[in-house]
């Protein structure tokens, strides 16, 4: 792959993390505008994300406590 | 000052870093270069074989190449103003760089929950041994 590419692939997986979490985000929270979500720090970013993963692992563990109650 | 204000001074609040009698403000980076920091923790832990003096020595350039515009960009969005002299600016950064760069992993702290997560597990594993049966039994 030649500097060029890797540069452009790079930019792409850049592009793809940042929108991924951003998506996280708005997926919780509700409307974020790209500007705003830009702006944050991310000490805050990260903290949400690890709140929102402990979240999901706890509805996880709830779904899985009521599914074996029902077997 | 109303709760807003407050709660906007508090969200990605800069940090100190002392130059003899003086201080100067370093700010969290901003979600927008969370793949240039990714990218320096990447070279970061491919890098350190140790904390401290050992530290210093493993650091290469592609490193410094991506934390050098990193710490620029903690400082400017600590104070508007220092990007007005950008050769000052650089200069600074060069001379102070050895300081200036742990103070960006601290302030950008990933898991600082998780961290603290761990410690209080080792603590309580460290108590459980402690009064484990086999001491009881002495």
């Amino acid at each position: 792959m030649n500097p060029l590419e890797i540069q452009k692939s790079k930019r792409n997986d850049d592009e793809n993390l940042l929108s991924l979490i951003h998506h996280k985000l708005m997926s919780t929270y509700g409307w974020i505008s790209l500007g705003e979500f830009k702006a944050l720090p991310i000490p805050t970013v990260m903290n949400l994300l690890e709140h929102i993963n402990k979240d999901g692992v706890k509805e996880k563990k709830a779904y899985e406590d009521i599914r074996k109650k029902r077997k | 000052m109303n709760t807003i204000e407050l709660m906007k001074r508090h969200l990605g609040q800069s940090v100190k870093v002392k130059f003899g009698d003086d201080e100067l403000d370093m700010a969290p980076l901003k979600s927008e270069d969370i793949p240039e920091l990714m990218e320096f923790y990447g070279e970061l832990s491919k890098a350190s074989d140790g904390d401290g003096e050992d530290f210093k020595v493993v650091l290469n350039k592609k490193m410094s190449n991506i934390a050098i515009p990193l710490i620029k960009k903690s400082l400017i969005y600590a104070d508007k103003s220092v990007g007005e002299d950008v050769k000052t600016l650089d200069e600074f950064i060069a001379s102070n760089f050895l300081k200036l760069m742990p103070q960006l992993s601290k302030i950008n702290a990933f898991s600082g929950d998780r961290e603290m997560i761990k410690q209080e597990k080792m603590e309580k594993i460290k108590k459980r041994i402690n009064e484990s049966p086999r001491d009881s039994k002495k």
